[in-house]
C-alpha cells in the first residue's frame, strides 16, 4: 500500500513536472479516435442500416409462394418478433362500367413494420405520413388506377366479390419496390377483406410476405429454426437482396469505415510508441538515480508499472470522454445531414477503448519498461554508462504484433489486417534499407555548419538511425492518409456514377408490336430519351446440347428447377451499351439462330460458346447456338438481358416490347398521357426507390467524410508527437551551435530544410506504397476497379515536405528563440 | 566501516584487457574522512564506484558495515545502499521533475520513512535553501543544486557518505562554499566520509588522503 501510494505520489510529481504530457496525450488520443470512431461507425452503421430497412419495410422478409403456416407466425411471437403479412397478386378492379388490372397490396394491420407510407386525403389535400394501412373495408390507390378508373377519394371500387370504399391516395410506400407483381397501377387494401372479395384462389399467382422486425439475435435464432422447414419457393430476404445497388454500397461505406477506423488504430499506435520511446530514455537518469539510492530493480519496476496501470486507467477513462464526446459533437453535426435518428452506440465501444490501451502497453510501453530494470546505478557516475542495451528487434517485433492485433481485434477482417500490415512492412523494409544506405555514406566530418543546406544533410545523416525512425513514422502517417483519401473518393465517385441525375425513372413493359411507334413517338414528341424499345419473348430453356434440362446430369438439381420457368428473350442488332463480350463473337454474317448469354448465367448453366441451347417458346421448339458470353452490369437501373438472339431467330413468335427512360419533374405530365393512350401497357415508377438509395448513399458520404477528418487528426498528431521527440535530440545542438555563434536564419533554414527533406522522402515512399495498398484493397476488399492516381506521386511528396516541416517550424520555434543559455540549463 | 582487499577491476578494451584498478587495500574506519586523490583517468571514480557498490570489482572483496557486498546481486547491493550510503555528485544528479523539497525526501521515501518530510524540511534549512524548497532544479543555480544534492545525501540518513568531483562543477568561491557546508553538516551527524576530488584544499580538509596513480594506490 505504501509502495502504491509512493507510487501516486512519484506520478503526480512526474505529470506535474511535465513529463508526462506526451505520453498521456499519446495514449488519450489512442483511446479517444478507437472509442469515437467506434461509436461513431456503429451509430451511422445502426442509421443507415434502419433506414434501408425501410426498403422492405422490416428487417428481414420471408417471401412465399404459399400462405405462411400459422405454426411460423406463433413462433415469431415466442421468439418476441414483430410480424405482419402482405400479400401481392394481380387482379381485376371495376368501377362502374371502368376496369383495370392492379397491382393490389392486401396488408394486415402490424404493416408497416419499418418505415412510412404517405397518403392523400382527395387529389388536392396535403400529403400525410402514417405507419399503417387502410382499415378494414377500405382500399388506398394510386393516382393512375384513380385516373384510368375515373373515380376519386369517397367512391367505391369492386374487387372480385366485394366493394371496398377509396380512403385515400396512396403516394409511396417503403417497400414499393419490391414485388414482382409490382407493374400496373397500385390498390393497397387490408387482408381482413381477402376471404369476402374471393380472388384468392387454389393456383392463383399470389405472393405471401411475411414481414420480421425484432433484435438481430432474436431475428437469427427464429430463422435458424425455420430454416430446414422452408420449402423450395420460400426465400429469407434482407434489404441486401432486394436492392443489390445499395447493399453493396453499404457493403463498401462499412468496410471503409472498418478501414478507416483502423488506420486510426494503427496511428494511435505509433503515437503510443513513440511516447513511450521517449518517456523511458528521458527516464535513463530517474532510474539511475533511485537505484544509487538503493532502490531494488524490483522496486523500480514496480514504480514504472505502477505508473502505467495509473496511466493507462486515466488515458481509458479519459479517453471514453472525449471519445464519447467527440462523437457526440459529430453525430451532432451530421444528424442535420441525415435527418435519422441515431441508435445508441453499445458498450462495445468502450471495451475496444480499453483494451486498445491495453494491447498498446503491453506491446509499446512494456518491452521499454523492462529495459529500464537494466539501467545500471553507474549512471549516476558516467552518464554513458548503463545505458540499457535495447533488444530493438524484440522491442519492434512486440510492436508489430501488437499493432497487428489491434486492427485485427478492431476490423474482425483478415483481408484488412494483412493488406495494412503488409503495407507497413513494406515501408519498414524500405526504411531499413535506407537507414543502412545512410550509414554507410555517413562518413561525414563535422557539422558542417557553414551553409543551411550542408548542416542539415550532415544532420540527417549523423542522425542515420534516428531520421530513418522519423521517416518511416512519417512514410506510416503520410501512407495511411493518401490510403483512406484515395479510396474514399473512388468510393464517392463510383456511387455517382452508378446513380446519375437522369437514372431511368421509368419503366414500360407490355407494349405490343402494334404500340411501338406510338409509345415511341409519344415519347419523343415529350422529348424523352429512352434506353430503345427492346422486344421481349417468353421462353423456357428446354435442353443443352440436345439432352433435356430436366436430365441434364451436368447440373444440380437446384439449377434445373431453378430453370424450369419462363425467361425472357429479345433479339437486338447491336451489342448493348455497356455489356462487354468476354467470349465468342457478335453475330457472324450469314448465321442464323444464334445466342449471346449472359456470363453469370452460362456459369450456372455451365454453357461455353458452340454449345446448343434449346428453347420452347408458345409451343414450338427453338433451337439457336452459343456465339458469345457477355459480361454486363447489373446495378444500372436499366433493361438487361440474360439471352440476347441474332436478329430474325424470334421473328413469327409472340413479342412484347419493354423500355426504359428518365422523366424529369416538369415533364410527369406524359405519364398519364402515355397511360390515358395506352391503358393496358404496364408502367413501373422507380423515382422512389431512386430517391431512396441516393438520399442513403448521400449519407454514407457525408459520414465517411466525417470519419476522414477524424483520422486526419490523428494524423497529425501523430507527425506532432514524431517532431517532438526529434526536437529533444535537437535542443542540445541548436545551444551549442548558437553559443558558437550561429544565427538564428542559419539555424532556422537548416531545421527548414532538414525537415522538408524528411518530409519529401516520406511523401514519395508514402505515395509509392499507398498506391501498392489501395490496389489491393480496391481490387480485393472493396472489390472495385482500380486506376492509377497520378496525382498522389506529386501531392504526396509536395504535401508530405510542406507538413513535416510546417509542424517542424512550428514545435521548434521556441528553441530557435531562445538564448542558448536558456537552452544550455533545461537541456539536461 | 569501509574495507577492501585486493580490489581488482579491469575491463575488456580493443587494445586487450584494460587494467583500471590494481590490487588496492584499505581501511576505513568510522566517522572518518577520507580523499581519494590522483590524475584523471588513474582510476578515483572506478574505486569509488566499487566502495559504494555501484559496481563490483573482478577480483578482491569489500565490506561495508561488515557486509561483504562483493557477492551479492544488484538488487541486494541496492538494499545494502539504501541502508549505509548517500551521495554527493559531480553532476548533482537532481530529478528535474521533483522540486528541491521533493528530491531530498526520496531517500527517506524509498526507505518508507514517515517523517521523510520534515526531515527533508530540516536539511534544506540546514543548507540555506528554506526559502527554495519548492524550486525545481532547473530555476536553481548550481551551487544551489549542489547544496540540495547534499541535503538529500544527509536526509538519507546513511552513515557512509561518498562525494565524487562534489566542487567540479562549481566555480572558487562557491566549491568553497560547498566544502564548508559538508563538513559542517558531516560533523554534526558523524558520518564516514569518502571523497574523491582534484580540489588540494578539499583534500587536505579530510583526515586521510588516498593517492592513485595509474589504478594503483601509491600512498596513504
Amino acid at each position: 500500500m505504501q509502495q502504491l501510494l509512493l507510487g501516486i505520489r512519484l506520478l503526480w510529481r512526474d505529470w506535474r513536472g511535465g513529463e508526462l504530457g506526451l505520453l498521456i496525450a499519446a495514449l488519450t488520443v489512442a483511446v479517444t479516435i478507437v472509442v469515437g470512431i467506434a461509436q461513431f461507425v456503429e451509430r451511422i452503421h445502426g442509421a443507415i442500416l434502419a433506414e434501408s430497412n425501410e426498403f422492405i419495410a422490416a428487417d428481414r422478409l420471408l417471401r412465399s409462394n404459399e400462405a405462411v403456416p400459422e405454426e411460423w407466425l406463433q413462433l415469431a411471437n415466442t421468439y418476441g418478433l414483430r410480424h405482419a403479412q402482405v400479400l401481392h397478386f394481380p387482379t381485376m378492379v371495376l368501377a362502374g362500367e371502368a376496369m383495370q388490372l392492379a397491382a393490389v397490396k392486401a396488408v394486415s394491420a402490424a404493416y408497416p413494420l419499418l418505415g412510412e407510407l404517405t397518403i392523400q386525403a382527395g387529389a388536392q389535400q396535403n400529403s400525410q405520413v402514417v405507419a399503417h394501412g387502410p382499415a378494414a373495408g377500405e382500399v388506398w390507390a394510386d393516382t393512375r388506377l384513380l385516373q384510368v378508373l375515373g373515380v376519386k377519394v369517397g367512391d367505391k371500387l369492386s374487387v372480385g366479390n366485394t366493394e371496398l370504399g377509396i380512403s385515400a391516395i396512396v403516394t409511396r410506400e417503403p417497400d414499393s419496390g419490391f414485388s414482382v407483381f409490382s407493374y400496373g397501377p397500385r390498390l393497397l387494401m387490408n387482408s381482413a377483406d381477402i376471404a369476402a372479395t374471393g380472388v384468392i384462389q387454389p393456383g392463383s399467382r399470389v405472393q405471401y410476405n411475411l414481414l420480421l422486425q425484432g433484435d438481430a439475435e432474436s431475428l437469427d435464432a427464429y430463422l435458424n429454426e425455420l430454416r430446414p422447414q422452408l420449402g423450395d419457393n420460400q426465400k429469407v430476404l434482407g434489404v441486401r437482396d432486394s436492392q443489390p445497388t445499395l447493399a453493396r454500397a453499404l457493403d463498401r461505406a462499412e468496410r471503409f469505415l472498418l478501414l478507416a477506423g483502423s488506420m486510426g488504430v494503427i496511428l494511435a499506435g505509433i503515437a503510443i510508441a513513440i511516447a513511450t520511446r521517449r518517456y523511458t530514455e528521458r527516464h535513463f537518469d530517474y532510474v539511475a538515480i533511485l537505484r544509487s539510492l538503493g532502490a531494488t530493480s524490483k522496486r523500480v519496476l514496480s514504480f514504472y508499472l505502477t505508473h502505467l496501470f495509473l496511466l493507462s486507467t486515466l488515458a481509458v477513462l479519459l479517453g471514453c470522454l472525449l471519445g464519447w464526446g467527440l462523437q457526440t459533437a459529430a453525430v451532432s453535426t451530421v444528424s442535420e445531414v441525415l435527418r435519422v435518428n441515431l441508435p445508441d452506440a453499445g458498450a462495445r465501444s468502450f471495451i475496444l477503448g480499453a483494451a486498445t490501451a491495453l494491447i498498446s502497453f503491453i506491446a509499446f510501453a512494456l518491452p521499454s519498461i523492462l529495459h529500464l530494470q537494466q539501467v545500471t546505478p553507474m549512471r549516476v557516475l558516467r552518464r554513458d554508462l548503463g545505458s540499457p542495451d535495447f533488444n530493438q528487434r524484440a522491442i519492434y517485433l512486440f510492436g508489430i504484433l501488437g499493432l497487428v492485433s489491434i486492427v485485427y481485434l478492431y476490423s474482425g477482417d483478415v483481408k484488412i489486417t494483412l493488406a495494412l500490415s503488409a503495407g507497413v512492412a513494406a515501408v519498414a523494409a524500405v526504411v531499413l534499407l535506407m537507414t543502412w544506405l545512410l550509414l554507410k555514406s555517413a562518413n561525414v566530418t563535422g557539422m558542417r555548419a557553414a551553409n543551411p543546406v550542408a548542416l542539415a544533410l550532415a544532420g540527417i545523416r549523423r542522425r542515420a538511425a534516428h531520421s530513418a525512425l522519423q521517416v518511416f513514422v512519417f512514410t506510416l502517417a503520410l501512407m495511411l492518409l493518401l490510403v483512406l483519401l484515395l479510396v474514399r473518393t473512388s468510393l464517392l465517385d463510383e456511387w455517382r456514377l452508378q446513380m446519375p441525375a437522369n437514372t431511368p425513372n421509368h419503366f414500360l413493359l407490355n407494349i405490343t408490336p402494334q404500340q411501338v411507334d406510338g409509345v415511341r413517338l409519344l415519347l419523343a414528341e415529350a422529348g424523352i430519351e429512352t434506353a430503345g424499345l427492346f422486344p421481349m419473348v417468353r421462353g423456357r430453356i428446354s435442353a443443352i446440347n440436345g439432352v433435356p434440362l430436366a436430365e441434364h446430369e451436368v447440373l444440380d438439381e437446384a439449377t434445373r428447377a431453378n430453370y424450369n420457368r419462363e425467361i425472357n428473350l429479345t433479339w437486338a442488332e447491336a451489342l448493348p451499351a455497356d455489356n462487354e463480350l468476354i467470349a465468342g463473337a457478335w453475330w457472324q454474317a450469314g448465321a442464323s439462330q444464334q445466342l449471346s448469354v449472359e456470363a453469370g448465367m452460362a456459369e450456372r448453366l455451365q454453357l461455353a460458346v458452340g454449345d446448343e441451347v434449346s428453347f420452347s417458346v408458345a409451343e414450338r421448339t427453338l433451337t439457336t447456338r452459343v456465339t458469345s458470353i457477355r459480361a454486363l452490369d447489373w446495378e444500372q437501373m436499366r433493361p438487361n438481358f440474360f439471352m440476347i438472339l441474332s436478329p430474325g431467330s424470334l421473328s413469327g413468335f409472340p413479342a412484347s416490347y419493354m423500355t426504359s427512360f428518365f422523366v424529369p419533374k416538369a415533364q410527369s405530365a406524359v405519364m398519364p398521357r402515355l397511360l390515358k393512350a395506352y391503358p393496358t401497357v404496364g408502367i413501373i415508377e422507380v423515382d422512389a426507390v431512386i430517391r431512396q438509395v441516393r438520399t442513403i448513399i448521400d449519407r454514407v458520404s457525408s459520414a465517411i467524410e466525417l470519419v476522414l477528418g477524424l483520422i486526419l487528426l490523428s494524423g497529425v498528431i501523430v507527425l506532432f508527437a514524431s517532431v517532438q521527440t526529434s526536437m529533444d535530440e535537437r535542443y542540445m545542438e541548436q545551444a551549442i551551435l548558437k553559443t558558437l555563434g550561429a544565427r538564428s536564419k542559419l539555424l532556422f533554414s537548416s531545421l527548414l530544410f532538414e525537415f522538408a527533406l524528411l518530409g519529401l522522402l516520406a511523401g514519395v515512399l508514402a505515395a509509392l506504397s499507398s498506391e501498392a495498398i489501395v490496389w489491393f484493397l480496391q481490387t480485393r476488399v472493396l472489390e472495385m476497379e482500380y486506376d492509377v492516381h497520378v496525382w498522389v506521386l506529386i501531392v504526396g511528396p509536395l504535401g508530405g515536405a510542406l507538413l513535416v516541416a510546417a509542424l517542424g517550424l512550428l514545435i521548434s520555434a521556441r528553441t530557435i528563440q531562445a538564448t542558448p543559455m536558456q537552452v544550455l540549463r533545461e537541456a539536461r | 566501516m569501509i574495507k577492501a582487499q585486493h580490489i581488482t577491476k579491469s575491463v575488456p578494451s580493443h587494445e586487450g584487457t584494460l587494467h583500471i584498478l590494481q590490487d588496492i587495500s584499505l581501511h576505513i574506519a568510522a566517522a572518518e574522512s577520507v580523499a581519494v586523490v590522483g590524475a584523471s583517468g588513474s582510476g578515483k571514480s572506478t574505486l569509488l564506484s566499487l566502495l559504494a557498490g555501484l559496481d563490483v570489482p573482478t577480483a578482491g572483496t569489500i565490506e561495508l558495515d561488515g557486509t561483504d557486498i562483493t557477492p551479492l546481486s544488484e538488487d541486494e547491493r541496492a538494499l545494502v545502499r539504501s541502508r549505509l550510503v548517500g551521495f554527493v555528485f559531480q553532476a548533482f544528479q537532481l530529478l528535474p521533475s521533483l522540486t528541491a523539497l521533493e528530491n531530498v525526501m526520496l531517500p527517506a521515501e524509498l526507505k518508507q520513512l514517515s517523517n521523510a518530510k520534515q526531515l527533508a524540511t530540516r536539511y534544506l534549512e540546514r543548507v540555506g535553501l528554506s526559502a527554495r524548497m519548492r524550486h525545481y532544479p532547473r530555476q536553481l543555480s548550481g551551487g544551489e543544486q549542489q547544496r540540495v544534492a547534499i541535503a538529500r545525501a544527509f536526509a538519507a540518513d546513511a552513515p557512509i557518505l561518498f562525494a565524487d568531483e562534489p566542487t567540479g562543477n562549481l566555480d572558487t568561491k562557491t566549491g568553497a562554499r560547498i566544502i564548508d557546508l559538508l563538513f559542517e553538516l558531516n560533523q554534526d551527524a558523524d558520518r564516514t566520509l569518502v571523497l574523491v576530488t582534484h580540489d588540494e584544499r578539499l583534500a587536505t580538509r579530510c583526515h586521510r588522503v588516498l593517492q592513485l596513480e595509474a589504478g594503483r594506490l601509491v600512498s596513504e
